[in-house]
């Protein structure tokens, strides 16, 4: 096996989950479509590989394009477009108690209020990225992020608990 | 009443088993994503053989209106090839691993030039594509039986309406991805 193969699969299965659930995120909590959107995009990674460049962190540029395929995904692909709350709840989640899955499902429908790049900025800040390298991701500037990622904690919180945001 | 960082450690409990025949199946799904590209490739190749060949064998001896016609309509189709062809390297060529707002500004200027190709360079191209068509009726009309010379005509209604509607579906889905890119920043 090549280097860079045994370089891709630790990269994938280090982030698989962190991948999937940024997936999740963007559609709703479909676990199909957010399957179909981490193959999409472990297959642009291997597709680039060659461009990553060594300034920022592998991490960093694997959630560029995470970010990037996602989106771009959800704007030119139709089957994206109609996720509904009503398509997961048919989804039999296993794993998860009841209860779980129940408050994941308002968390779900939470961050589908916010704009894309609210989301991404959320669902990045859930996986416990470091501040920097949010806004490495997203470009903007660092005081900004901070700014604006209080703002989104806020509301997040508030929508979770049933307030009026 | 939850906390940010409650919701936050629920959020990273939540996993998945790791899908690991992606791994085995990848490299056989990138071969046939490579495969597809060469294989669009060859076809335009074939389209422009064909139409290159098509004007050699019936253009240069027929009369001039008819020839000139003919180029028309070749060059047409050419253009087209071409430009989507180039709007797809395009697209390609847009680095995913910048960041988001880099990103976003190069899917906005694409889709802006998509837009662009759709709104005035195909509606001119066909302008230029129907004269063409309409400079080879003469000579279609002296040679032609008049049964085939009427169908000739006569199917070339529902293409010229098939050609309108492909490309008011297109502008409209350029702009839809537009605003959807405007809404990506702006809504709260």
């Amino acid at each position: 096996m090549s280097i860079q193969k045994q370089a891709f699969e630790k990269l994938y299965r280090d982030h698989y989950n962190k991948v999937n659930r940024l997936c999740l995120g963007y559609v709703n909590g479909n676990a199909a479509l957010a399957q179909d959107l981490l193959q999409e995009v472990f297959i642009k990674v291997w597709q680039h590989w060659d461009s990553f460049e060594g300034k920022a962190q592998r991490s960093t540029w694997l959630y560029r394009i995470a970010v990037n395929t996602c989106l771009q995904q959800l704007r030119s692909d139709n089957k994206y477009k109609a996720t509904s709350l009503e398509t997961i709840k048919k989804e039999v989640v296993v794993e998860q108690s009841v209860q779980k899955e129940e408050m994941y499902q308002q968390l779900y429908a939470c961050i589908n209020r916010l704009n894309k790049e609210n989301q991404t900025i959320l669902l990045l800040e859930l996986e416990g990225l470091p501040q920097s390298e949010i806004a490495a991701i997203i470009g903007i500037k660092h005081n900004a992020l901070r700014t604006r990622l209080n703002r989104i904690k806020s509301q997040l919180t508030k929508c979770v608990n049933n307030e009026n945001i | 009443m939850k906390t940010f960082e409650e919701l936050q450690n629920s959020w990273q409990q939540k996993e998945q088993k790791i899908n690991e025949s992606f791994l085995k199946g990848i490299t056989r799904r990138i071969q046939n994503v490579k495969a597809k590209k060469k294989i669009t490739m060859i076809v335009l190749a074939i389209t422009m053989a064909i139409l290159f060949g098509y004007f050699l064998w019936v253009g240069i001896y027929a009369p001039p209106l008819f020839t000139v016609g003919l180029i028309l309509m070749m060059s047409v189709l050419t253009i087209r090839i071409v430009l989507e062809w180039r709007s797809m390297n395009l697209l390609n060529r847009i680095p995913l691993d910048h960041s988001y707002h880099d990103h976003h500004q190069s899917m906005k200027v694409y889709y802006n030039s998509r837009l662009r190709i759709h709104q005035v360079i195909t509606p001119f191209l066909l302008l230029i594509y129907w004269i063409g068509f309409v400079l080879l009726l003469p000579t279609l009309k002296e040679n032609l039986t008049s049964f085939w010379f009427t169908y000739v005509w006569i199917s070339s209604i529902p293409i010229a309406i098939a050609m309108v509607v492909f490309i008011r579906y297109h502008i409209k889905k350029e702009r839809k991805t537009l605003e959807q890119l405007e809404k990506e920043l702006s809504r709260p």
